[in-house]
């Protein structure tokens, strides 16, 4: 039925065909689309999406698939709209250091085609070789580096927004302080209940001078986050800051060419970039630092490939979980940087009440916790139980005043835990937005909100 | 004027003014400013509601009530060695909530963005008499759509900022501050590619029109032996005799002297034409003018006297018309009434104007927050 618009080869309906798009990285959980196509033009995605709301099918939009909370996880009789054939690089502007580019450009080839020149893409989500832009506008997506350079909402300035009525609409804008409300700020991190995001402008940096890796191991995570609050408590902002508990080094290690050792309780891996003489100052002081507080092993790394490994090794850490466990649930709960080590304690302590084995790999300067709960979906009910261990984590972090997620969003799978963060309030605000974008909800329904609620409803008193 | 204490107290008055339809201006002082300036039946002031709600200096976190000028908590947070790192001009006298309802910035604005880049959380207090929060207080979240910095720079004309958290940096360790005199906005723009080439990191970057040209001042911020290297860097590369000093006087009447004050944006890359076909026109139409650059993001700011409102309406109008066709825009922040009336105050309403109009009707259905003041009238 939609054949005409992307040509036959692009619209896919064969139950083998769909089986790919049952679900994304949150695999627990499948449900088979009406029908999959897979435009290559703006045009053709507004085509898409007026038939489908003419024929009465809900709209998921999907990257590269790669989510974790489920937000391109299908709904019955959806039609799910791909971007994977949306892979040009329309516009590179060097002198204001701005680039355009269709939404299912790889993240990494942004800044794989700007290298040469010396810039770069700042926003670097561990599954960036992979993930497309466009999936990262979507979910507002992180990564280890944020800490210093912020997310994607950072970074993207404009995009086109192909609406429920079929429209296309420019949102932002390349020049700085577009007039009227900051709609981009919205839209990027809706997680697809907005529209379809067809071109994406980004704004790129400049290289910094230098980058010093520094790897240090500790007797437990204690002094690894007594470490991480003294180096920002320092002054230091640090580019990236991230640790690993013992599980998750043994799975890095059994997984990668890393050659960490297993004796130890805790790593951390910091990035300092800058201008080069600062760096250095700043990362001695981290050094000494890191010293004071009890590392057991400090690594400088020495050259670009020594460093490079290092990072394939974090980045490499959920799917390294494969070798010591047949499934993980991970978690994206966010705590205050100063609660790490209590909450790690409680994390434990619920891990030994449950039986279940939890690894911590996470990003520590902004205190984005990522449990790994780990079990097997073979024996018994394990995998519910594991899902709820993993619900526990989320309270403990909304208990120290956190969030159920800090960069891999809502979705389908944290819908339910809306409610416990927000008040109907606040979830009444988010309403409003979604209405004055879609009234008719088409698009990605059942995420993000615990509620379904028709666009003519107001909570609260009027 | 009404001058509630508390976001409940807020809460009641929103509804019921609103229940009465009567037009309704947010200002943390007496009356709104800036380019939204259009005649409400009431005041709603948040100078009262001024408290420090929570200051967690180890998670580099601050929760702060609306009508606190950001001078005094700029003031608390350097006990701890910390800043919010957004300088508006005339600080003492901006509060919190008016520097985030106008999106107001000053020359750090270079390194460390705008409010949206280090808001964290919002309470709002909405006509209908619900107080929502948005966002939260760790500086990491994607839970829900991002209202916090939804609200920022919409004027008041949403709802009311009741409180915002604010992500926190380290006070610099150093700070060195360089200038070099008598550039032609050729000039500004070599130098600042420059800095680029060079991986120079300046934490502001500001030029500002006089006599023999732009004085361009840059600063660089942080750790001792970064500074000096950045120092040392910046004078090989400038070519030309660098001073130590700062624009600080000269900025600061660029954005806030006399009766008339316009906003203009454009590609970072056109300053040069900009300064031709912009700057120079409406300097040209203005008594005592002075005008500033943020060569690094595009923008500028010019002010001055308005003498005769017909050839400065028409040096706005072309301006205007000229920015606009490279993407950028110009806002009229300040303008006596008369000029008000002959240009209008934002310009055409942006592609988008449908959705935000849409946004407009869910959050003030009874068009009751300044109706009429923003873009296209909303």
């Amino acid at each position: 039925m939609f054949e005409d618009i992307v040509g036959p080869a692009h619209c896919i309906t064969d139950p083998a065909g769909l089986r790919v798009y049952e679900c994304d990285g949150l695999t627990g959980t499948r449900i088979r689309p009406a029908a999959v196509v897979l435009p290559a033009t703006t045009d053709e995605v507004a085509r898409c999406v007026r038939r489908a709301r003419e024929c009465g099918m809900p709209i998921v939009p999907r990257g590269s698939g790669t989510g974790l909370s489920g937000g391109a996880l299908p709904v019955e009789g959806a039609l799910v709209v791909g971007t994977s054939r949306m892979r040009s690089i329309l516009e590179v502007d060097f002198e204001n250091q701005r680039m355009r580019v269709q939404p299912g450009v790889i993240n990494l080839d942004i800044s794989k085609h700007l290298a040469p020149f010396g810039y770069y893409y700042a926003p670097d989500p561990s599954s960036q070789s992979v993930c497309s832009i466009g999936g990262n506008v979507a979910e507002n997506s992180g990564g280890a580096h944020c800490l210093k350079y912020g997310f994607t909402v950072n970074h993207v300035v404009a995009v086109t927004l192909v609406l429920a009525d079929a429209s296309v609409v420019e949102i932002g804008g390349a020049v700085a302080d577009p007039l009227g409300y900051d709609l981009a700020s919205v839209v990027i991190g809706s997680e697809g209940l907005l529209g379809i995001v067809t071109e994406v402008v980004v704004r790129f940096l400049r290289k910094p001078q230098k980058t010093r890796t520094v790897f240090a191991t500790f007797p437990s995570t204690d002094e690894a986050g007594e470490a991480v609050s003294r180096i920002i408590g320092a002054g230091i902002v640090p580019a990236a800051i991230e640790m690993m508990d013992a599980l998750a080094i043994e799975a890095i290690v059994a997984a990668t060419r890393v050659d960490w050792p297993l004796d130890v309780g805790a790593a951390l891996l910091m990035d300092v970039d800058g201008v080069g003489a600062e760096v250095d100052e700043t990362a001695d002081a981290a050094i000494e630092i890191v010293e004071r507080c009890g590392a057991v092993e400090v690594r400088d790394a020495r050259s670009e490939a020594e460093r490079q490994l290092m990072w394939q090794g974090r980045k490499g850490a959920f799917a390294a979980m494969g070798r010591i466990s047949p499934n993980y649930y991970v978690q994206d709960g966010v705590i205050p940087r100063s609660d790490i080590a209590r909450v790690l304690r409680e994390i434990a302590e619920l891990s030994r009440r449950s039986g279940f084995r939890v690894a911590n790999v996470f990003h520590a300067g902004d205190g984005n916790l990522h449990p790994l709960v780990l079990y097997d979906a073979r024996a018994g009910d394990e995998a519910a139980r594991a899902e709820h261990v993993a619900s526990e984590i989320l309270r403990i972090c909304l208990r120290y005043g956190g969030s159920i997620t800090g960069e891999h969003g809502v979705g389908a799978d944290k819908a339910a835990y809306m409610a416990e963060m927000f008040g109907e309030h606040d979830l009444a605000a988010m309403q409003d937005v979604r209405c004055a974008f879609d009234a008719t909800q088409s698009f990605n329904p059942g995420k993000v909100f615990p509620v379904p609620r028709l666009c003519g409803d107001r909570a609260g008193a009027r | 004027m009404h001058e509630p204490a508390s976001f409940e107290e807020a809460a009641r008055l929103l509804r019921e003014l609103s229940s009465r339809r009567r037009t309704i201006g947010i200002s943390g002082g007496d009356a709104p400013r800036g380019p939204s300036v259009v005649p409400v039946d009431e005041i709603l002031s948040t100078r009262r509601m001024d408290r420090i709600v929570e200051y967690v200096p180890s998670d580099q976190i601050v929760s702060v009530e609306a009508g606190m000028p950001v001078g005094a908590l700029q003031s608390h947070l350097a006990e701890r060695a910390q800043r919010l790192a957004i300088d508006p001009p005339e600080a003492h006298a901006t509060t919190v909530g008016g520097m985030v309802a106008a999106n107001a910035y000053g020359p750090l604005r270079t390194q460390y963005g705008t409010v949206k880049d280090l808001i964290v959380g919002m309470t709002i207090v909405r006509v209908d008499g619900t107080i929502a929060r948005g966002g939260g207080k760790v500086v990491k979240n994607v839970a829900g759509f991002d209202i916090p910095k939804l609200m920022v720079g919409t004027y008041g004309t949403l709802a009311l900022i009741g409180s915002v958290t604010f992500r926190l940096h380290p006070l610099p360790r150093a700070s060195a501050q360089r200038c070099v005199d008598a550039l032609d906005a050729q000039g500004v723009r070599r130098v600042v590619r420059a800095m680029t080439d060079a991986q120079l990191e300046p934490s502001a970057v500001v030029a500002v029109l006089a006599e023999g040209g732009y004085t361009l001042a840059v600063r660089f911020e942080g750790f001792a032996s970064g500074v000096d290297a950045q120092c040392e860097a910046f004078a090989a590369l400038a070519h030309t005799s660098v001073r130590e000093g700062n624009v600080e006087a000269a900025h600061d009447a660029a954005r806030s002297h006399g009766t008339a004050g316009f906003k203009i944006t454009a590609p970072a890359s056109h300053l040069p034409d900009l300064h031709e076909h912009v700057i120079r026109p409406l300097c040209g139409a203005l008594l005592d003018s002075h005008a500033c650059v943020y060569p690094a993001a595009g923008i500028a700011f010019v002010s001055g006297d308005a003498a005769d409102v017909a050839s400065l309406a028409s040096a706005a109008a072309a301006a205007r018309a000229w920015v606009q066709r490279r993407g950028g825009s110009l806002v009229l922040e300040r303008a006596p009434r008369a000029l008000g009336d002959a240009v209008d105050r934002w310009g055409a309403p942006p592609p988008a104007f449908a959705l935000m109009r849409a946004l407009k009707d869910r959050f003030d259905p009874g068009r009751v927050l300044l109706p009429g003041g923003f873009v296209g009238g909303l």
